[in-house]
């Protein structure tokens, strides 16, 4: 299938999940309403729930799938294996410690981009570490296990704040919002991680050739004049920043970037480059339909999305492994 | 005269009770407070564990009352003019709510009954019922002197417990309440300040007089029984008197803390199950 016209198709669906998403909620609103609100029009009361609750639980649900599917095929491709994702390489650990940090010390109530730009810099922090370890010249298994040491470490400081918490209520409030969840965000949220997720989706689109060459190997990569330490901090800072942006919004969604490239490589021939954007469309297609489904799963409180996104995304993470596993043998 | 007075009257009755803010409550302080000091008519809804006897204290009244999800939506459709809200948690959904003009009350959970009082009067008078709130400040009051007049002339020495091995020591409800009863807490004894945990080496060393223990019988609530499974805290629980109370009476403390002392103090004097 052609890139373009898997993008377009992709984008279709994408469209009939917004509008799925506009009509769902605690009020029961026909499309009659749901198109008069969405122009100020009506009672009041829609206009509010269908302009200030859905339309940005919406516009999040694309930004979070977005950067969570675009840092997916980006990564994979930089590090050549179908196993990276933002979670593997320690960003959403790093990133969720900031947050974390930020809403420990009540900076977060204070100043509302306290939480954002704690996150994006222990996010980019981790990263910084992770290259420094395993940046230059080093192997795609030092860049992995380097991954799985940070993301440890900042799961262990984020351990550590809860067990010194000295509020019981600050710790089951840090726990849910760890879970992740597109509840009641306000464009607020939206305004506030959309100019990172756009800055860091421009950075990693912009790597996808380096990315098609590199599928030929890192010499021969580095011999048709690919620099291959500009390519991965390119890589890996438009990661740090579109995951640390979303993480702040939405908290933790995990496995999107691992189950959407994969799923979506076989239609584009395998080509790194051409990935990108119909991962970030197939991200965002994800998170708005594991949305949805959370806002129709009965429960007395709702589910969180990032329990369901790893509900769903962590048996397919052993079985891609089974399966490699397997063609290997 | 008479009947132009008293038509005039009922109406100004009538128009005040309009004009009253309709409140919808989304957290456990919030059901407490809403649930007792307001007519049905002015309740958009509680929360969704209001209706959960074994935590809330208006669990009765919630069954006829809507129950809200803790979801800016749900509670722009129930009509709320004013939201009760926990001081921790669901973040998102205040900062939205008062983003669209709902203003929103944060209550505390209170950990003494001076700070109950204040809670109670402060989100009376807000929600426009501040002589509801006056007149169960002053019930608790009077029950508070009842209390104190039978308190034993000892205190006896009483450990209080989660099942996860958690107690509370000076500054916190459970203490407010233990003391009100007439009871001496074993962690306050020992110098706890706050909530904590007070270990079973501790509780070994310095055996109390009996048990004031709670959540104890919320299967699905305590996913951390640690100290309950225990065989050295099982035997002591099986030896001492144990007063098992009821976890709804200081889930969120405020001003059900008196039915929690009193229920001590009943149970004291009946010596406690062991």
């Amino acid at each position: 299938m052609r890139p373009a016209f898997l993008s377009a198709l992709l984008g279709a669906i994408l469209s009939l999940l917004v509008l799925a998403s506009l009509h769902l909620g605690a009020a029961a609103l026909d499309s009659a309403d749901i198109l008069a609100a969405l122009v100020g029009q009506g009672d009041p009361r829609m206009v509010t729930i269908v302009q200030e609750i859905r339309l940005p639980r919406a516009l999040l649900g694309i930004l979070v799938g977005c950067a969570l599917g675009l840092s997916g095929a980006a990564l994979q491709g930089l590090l050549r294996n179908p196993l990276a994702d933002p979670g593997i390489i320690g960003t959403s650990a790093s990133a969720g410690f900031g947050a974390v940090v930020a809403l420990y010390f009540g900076w977060a109530l204070v100043f509302p981009w306290a939480l954002p730009l704690s996150a994006m810099t222990c996010a980019a922090g981790g990263t910084l570490l992770l290259l420094a370890v395993a940046g230059r010249d080093s192997g795609t298994l030092t860049l992995i296990l380097s991954g799985i040491a940070i993301s440890s470490l900042a799961v262990a400081l984020t351990s550590l704040a809860m067990n010194l918490s000295p509020n019981p209520f600050a710790l089951s409030e840090i726990v849910l919002w760890l879970l992740g969840s597109l509840k009641d965000r306000s464009l607020d949220d939206v305004v506030l991680s959309a100019p990172f997720v756009l800055g860091g989706g421009v950075l990693m689109m912009a790597a996808g050739r380096g990315l098609d060459v590199l599928t030929l190997g890192e010499e021969a990569a580095a011999s048709l004049g690919v620099s291959l330490r500009r390519l991965r901090l390119q890589v890996v800072i438009g990661g740090a920043l579109a995951v640390g942006a979303v993480v702040a919004a939405a908290g933790s969604v995990g496995f999107v970037g691992l189950v959407v490239p994969h799923l979506l490589r076989p239609w584009v021939r395998h080509r790194p480059s051409a990935l990108l954007l119909p991962s970030a469309l197939g991200g965002a297609i994800l998170v708005l339909a594991a949305d949805l489904a959370v806002r129709l799963i009965p429960a007395r409180s709702e589910l969180m999305l990032g329990v369901l996104t790893s509900l769903v995304g962590a048996p397919f993470f052993l079985a891609l492994i089974l399966k490699m596993r397997w063609s290997r043998s | 005269m008479r009947r132009l007075i008293l038509v005039l009257a009922v109406m100004a009755v009538a128009a005040s009770a309009a004009a009253a803010p309709r409140v919808a409550s989304i957290g456990l302080c919030g059901d407490q407070i809403v649930g007792a000091l307001l007519d049905q008519s002015r309740i958009a809804g509680l929360s969704h564990q209001a209706d959960d006897p074994a935590l809330s204290v208006v669990a009765a009244r919630a069954r006829n009352l809507p129950l809200l999800p803790a979801s800016a939506e749900a509670v722009l459709m129930a009509g709320a003019d004013v939201v009760v809200a926990n001081r921790f948690g669901d973040t998102k959904t205040v900062n939205l709510l008062q983003k669209l003009g709902v203003p929103v009350l944060r209550v505390d959970s209170a950990e003494s009954f001076d700070q109950a009082r204040d809670i109670l009067l402060r989100t009376g008078d807000r929600l426009e019922s501040a002589a509801a709130a006056r007149l169960l400040a002053q019930q608790v009051e009077n029950r508070l002197t009842v209390l104190r007049r039978s308190a034993p002339k000892v205190p006896p020495l009483v450990a209080y417990y989660r099942p996860d091995g958690g107690s509370a020591g000076t500054g916190t409800s459970v203490n407010a309440a233990l003391e009100a009863a007439g009871m001496e807490s074993l962690a306050t004894r020992l110098g706890m300040r706050g909530w904590g945990r007070l270990d079973l080496e501790t509780l070994v060393m310095n055996p109390p007089q009996a048990f004031a223990i709670s959540f104890f019988g919320i299967g699905p609530y305590s996913a951390r029984r640690s100290f309950a499974r225990h065989p050295v805290a099982r035997h002591m629980l099986a030896t001492l008197p144990v007063i098992e109370v009821p976890a709804q009476l200081w889930s969120c403390g405020g001003w059900p803390l008196i039915e929690a002392a009193e229920f001590l103090s009943r149970h004291h004097h009946r010596g406690g199950e062991p």
